[in-house]
């Protein structure tokens, strides 16, 4: 299957000022 | 009437009254907008304009205003690129609980297949967690224009 023209219906992007590690403990961490 | 194209919602604690500052300054737009000057005088049927660098390079007429509540305005870029699209709307509600405001932003109204919408989908997201950052934190965003991924821009 080729998704590369398959338009979502919402995307949400947020810039965050923080680090990929700390961004990724928040979302992995109890 | 068609949905809106483009809805962007994000929280952010302050008060409305400053977040209609950041909203409608330049001396705040400057900060969080990649240096971008906003120019109006906000009352309804005026111009408005955004500048950059000294270049204009949007306008539009203010269609609402009932602060610190709701801001409306048209928006037409002025590159040569979007020339033949047709202005689209950018509105503003903002909705105050308790130390926190709901800021919803809706851009409507585009060109099928607008090339704007695809730019101001990818510039919105950045423009408004910079705002956030600036209005929480003291501290606007960097967001490079190459995170943007837009086509033709680095």
């Amino acid at each position: 299957m080729d998704i590369s023209q398959f338009k979502p219906a919402i995307v949400y992007t947020i810039y965050i000022a923080s680090t990929p590690e700390k961004v990724w403990q928040a979302l992995t961490a109890a | 009437m068609s949905k809106p194209e483009f809805v962007y919602v994000t929280y952010i604690e302050t008060t409305p009254e400053k977040l209609w500052e950041a909203l409608t300054k330049s001396e705040f737009s400057e900060r969080y907008w990649w240096g971008t000057k906003i120019l109006s005088n906000w009352k309804v049927g005026s111009p408005f304009a955004l500048e950059w660098r000294g270049t204009v390079t949007d306008t539009g007429v203010i269609v609402e205003t009932d602060p610190p509540r709701r801001l409306s305005y048209t928006w037409s870029n002025a590159s040569e690129e979007f020339r033949n699209e047709r202005p689209s709307r950018v509105t503003f509600v903002l909705e105050p609980y308790g130390k926190l405001v709901k800021l919803t932003l809706t851009h409507e109204d585009f060109e099928q297949d607008s090339k704007m919408l695809q730019g101001v989908s990818k510039g919105w997201p950045a423009i408004m967690s910079s705002l956030k950052s600036m209005l929480e934190s003291g501290q606007a965003l960097d967001v490079p224009l190459a995170a943007l991924k837009i086509e033709g821009v680095e």
